[in-house]
């Protein structure tokens, strides 16, 4: 036991380390930061999707449709914006600087680097306009790339006390704004710089550049139904050792897997066929709760021990909702031999079997809307845009309990024994 | 006193907070407790005097006790068992001890 705890020691340092990087902290605050956005936008994708014939007539003839797709066209497809902003306010924040100006910058630069067309109108003035195409999902990794560097050398200034020197009969709230200036100055320019050299490349912009020497690739291996099983396969060995391991996992994974949910979104909402099969959305609905919940319908169903019996009382409800660390820890799981298989294995299990039931046609593809955490399973697949992932959900559950009741049996039997000697 | 649990999101430890208020409240003491996800503590460090980590995020005690002890703020871990069991009870006993340390 006592090598288990060194080795567990050193396990978690450095997940704990992994996950404490700013540049990850910030990617999470990122993502997090679009949020407001992404939700309505979600929320509005989710009504706009009914596909109930009256509705969806009611909805063209109130106006309610056209309020639908506003919320949407700001949101979905502009959350590169959000999140450009949101990674350099994070970054800045964590090496305790003033954020605000990070975001600035960092909006600014990414507006810099995305490609604009100047049509002349028929009064002689000209019209500018830029493609939203770069701000939405496809300009994630631009502003990943973007958000870091502004957070970086932002940050690196500040802490170098780079700023342009006032008297100090200047009050302090003048001075602050200045000391945006120098970092605004740098950065602007170089992204004005480096957009121009870019413009007379074959890529024609950094957006497209980025998207197809980094982004393109990315996504490919990152919606490859393998790498997701290897992923969950990691994040659930991490919670054997007591470690939070999707956390830790996601916070590489899931902006990735959140620009792949992007392209089905912006695909759904333009009623084109949806590009991929798995996504953040896909994980959430076929991983939710690492399984768990089935462990925790044995126990309300066949616990004769007083121990389980409380803790099935005590998980249920909190593993409706995908909250299954009572169980992990109650259990429990964590460091227990006798369930590694289940609570290891089952998770990847559930993602290839909804990987096939998709794959084999039976059921459509996910909208790859971002659900809020905390709603409660089979509603979070129905809102995925078919009743069909609720019933999805539900199979799951039944195939947990089923799975986990030879091994809860066990524990149980010896739980009672415990008890009654 | 002044509780804050963190976890991973402050999801898990939000139910840990009702059991520990349910399990104060019949002890008959006052108690301001919260849970928040890890990385927003930092906005809650000032009105906190016992600073409780759920176990699944274990590993950052050994950073947090680094940031958090010099400012005078008691940090550890929640034991495992009594998470998970939700045991409020212990917890709350736990914090005291905590704080009862010099």
């Amino acid at each position: 036991m006592k090598i288990n705890a060194e080795f567990t020691g050193k396990i978690s340092e450095l997940f704990g380390n992994i996950s404490n990087s700013v540049v990850l902290k910030s990617l999470m605050a990122g993502m997090m930061a679009a949020f407001p956005a992404t939700i309505v936008g979600s929320f509005a994708t989710i009504l706009k999707g009914l596909q109930i014939q009256a509705l969806q007539d009611f909805y063209i003839s109130s106006g309610i449709m056209n309020v639908l797709d506003l919320l949407i066209m700001f949101s979905i497809n502009v959350t590169a914006l959000y999140v450009v902003a949101g990674i350099a306010y994070g970054f800045a924040k964590q090496k305790q600087q003033d954020a605000i100006p990070a975001a600035i910058i960092a909006l600014f630069s990414f507006l810099i680097i995305t490609p604009y067309t100047a049509t002349p109108t028929e009064f002689g003035t000209v019209n500018y306009s830029i493609s939203m195409g770069f701000l939405g999902g496809s300009g994630m990794f631009s502003a990943i790339i973007v958000g870091l560097i502004v957070g970086f050398v932002y940050s690196f200034i500040k802490e170098k006390g780079w700023t342009i020197k006032l008297p100090d009969s200047v009050p302090p709230i003048v001075s602050s704004s200045f000391a945006g200036i120098i970092p605004g100055l740098i950065l602007s320019v170089f992204f004005a710089v480096l957009s121009t050299i870019f413009s007379h490349t074959s890529y024609e912009s950094i957006h497209q550049a980025i998207y197809s020497i980094l982004q393109t690739p990315l996504m490919g291996i990152s919606s490859n139904i393998w790498t997701m099983l290897l992923v969950i396969f990691l994040g659930q060995i991490l919670w054997f050792f007591g470690i939070h391991g999707p956390m830790v996992i996601l916070s590489v994974m899931a902006p990735i897997w959140m620009a792949v949910d992007l392209q089905n979104l912006t695909a759904f909402n333009a009623g084109e066929p949806l590009p991929n099969i798995i996504g953040m959305a896909f994980y959430t609905i076929s991983t939710i709760g690492g399984t768990a919940l089935g462990l925790a319908i044995c126990m309300i169903l066949f616990a004769k021990s007083s121990r389980f019996k409380t803790l099935g009382r005590l998980s249920i409800i909190p593993g409706i909702f995908g909250i299954t660390e009572p169980l992990i820890f109650g259990t429990p799981l964590v460091m227990n031999v006798r369930t590694f298989i289940p609570a290891v294995f089952l998770p990847v299990f559930s993602a290839l079997f909804s990987y096939l039931a998709i794959a084999s046609g039976l059921l459509p593809r996910m909208s790859g809307v971002g659900v809020p955490q905390g709603v409660p399973i089979i509603l979070q697949g129905i809102v995925q845009g078919s009743w069909l992932f609720g019933l999805l959900q539900l199979v799951l559950v039944v195939i947990w309990t089923l799975c986990w009741y030879p091994f809860f049996k066990k524990m149980d039997g010896e739980a009672l024994r415990e008890e009654t000697a | 006193m002044n509780i804050t649990l963190v976890c991973a999101a402050g999801m898990s430890t939000s139910i840990m907070v009702n059991k520990i208020k349910a399990a104060a409240e019949k002890e008959g003491e006052t108690i301001s407790i919260r849970a928040v996800s890890e990385s927003a503590f930092s906005n809650y460090a000032e009105e906190t005097d016992v600073l409780l980590l759920g176990p699944q995020i274990g590993y950052a005690l050994s950073r947090l006790k680094g940031l958090y002890e010099p400012k005078g703020i008691k940090v550890d871990v929640i034991n495992t068992i009594d998470y998970g069991m939700m045991n409020g009870e212990n917890v709350l006993k736990q914090a005291r001890n905590l704080l009862a340390e010099k």
